[in-house]
């Protein structure tokens, strides 16, 4: 049976750390994401828009064929899309909230094959708790 | 503030702990990719006349999805969590 935390809800996996202990700048961290994909063996081509609703800074996560690489451009062909702020992507990225707690306490909005987010944090777990949100 | 399609609804009761939740794919008018928003998700109770909201915005949506007629959905900024759904203009 899952666990479930006092407030009731599923604890949810987190990510390894990707910030080195909070040290790692923005781009970095999505390069340390783009890395762990990339040694996990992963097709992936990921947006993240970091921003406050009105502005954001996009990063272009691709992994495939042994390489990997991110780009601060936007690319039609994204399986995935993932909007936040950048205080919430440095909690996920630490660690220190899961990327599923985000999407439930309206953090996050994501478009785009989930399914394929639900496989990469089973590889990016850093923490025990269930990986998809049902 | 997004227009487009329903593409599924999703409704998830775990049968003992867990987290309730209802959530639904949005396809934006001209695109592919379905965007996942939450109708409502467990936290603190809430009143019975937000659950009657709840379900009032179900059935449009439910409306929506069988007649594939588009909806506009509003949330908060980088939030999925809905805050009003229009079937229809004003």
């Amino acid at each position: 049976m899952d666990a479930v935390s006092q407030s009731g809800r599923l604890v949810y996996a987190a990510l390894k750390d990707m910030t080195e202990g909070g040290n790692a700048d923005l781009a970095k961290s999505f390069q340390n994401l783009a890395s762990e994909l990339e040694s996990a063996g992963f097709d992936v081509l990921i947006e993240y828009h970091i921003g406050d609703g009105k502005t954001y800074r996009t990063f272009f996560v691709r992994s495939g064929n042994g390489t990997s690489e991110i780009r601060t451009e936007s690319v039609p062909e994204a399986q995935l899309r993932v909007f936040m702020a950048e205080e919430t992507w440095h909690e996920i990225a630490s660690g220190a909230v899961s990327p599923a707690d985000a999407f439930c306490d309206g953090k996050m909005r994501v478009i785009g094959d989930t399914d394929l987010g639900v496989r990469m944090l089973k590889h990016l777990a850093g923490t025990p708790g269930r990986i998809g949100i049902c | 503030m997004a227009t487009g399609t329903v593409k599924f609804i999703k409704i998830h009761k775990p049968p003992a702990g867990g987290q309730d939740l209802c959530f639904f794919g949005l396809v934006p008018t001209g695109g592919n990719q379905a965007e996942q928003l939450i109708l409502w998700s467990s936290g603190p109770p809430i009143t019975a006349a937000e659950w009657i909201v709840n379900n009032a915005i179900l059935l449009i949506l439910r409306d929506a999805f069988a007649n594939q007629t588009s909806i506009t959905v509003t949330t908060n900024a980088n939030s999925a969590i809905v805050t009003g759904v229009q079937l229809g203009q004003p």
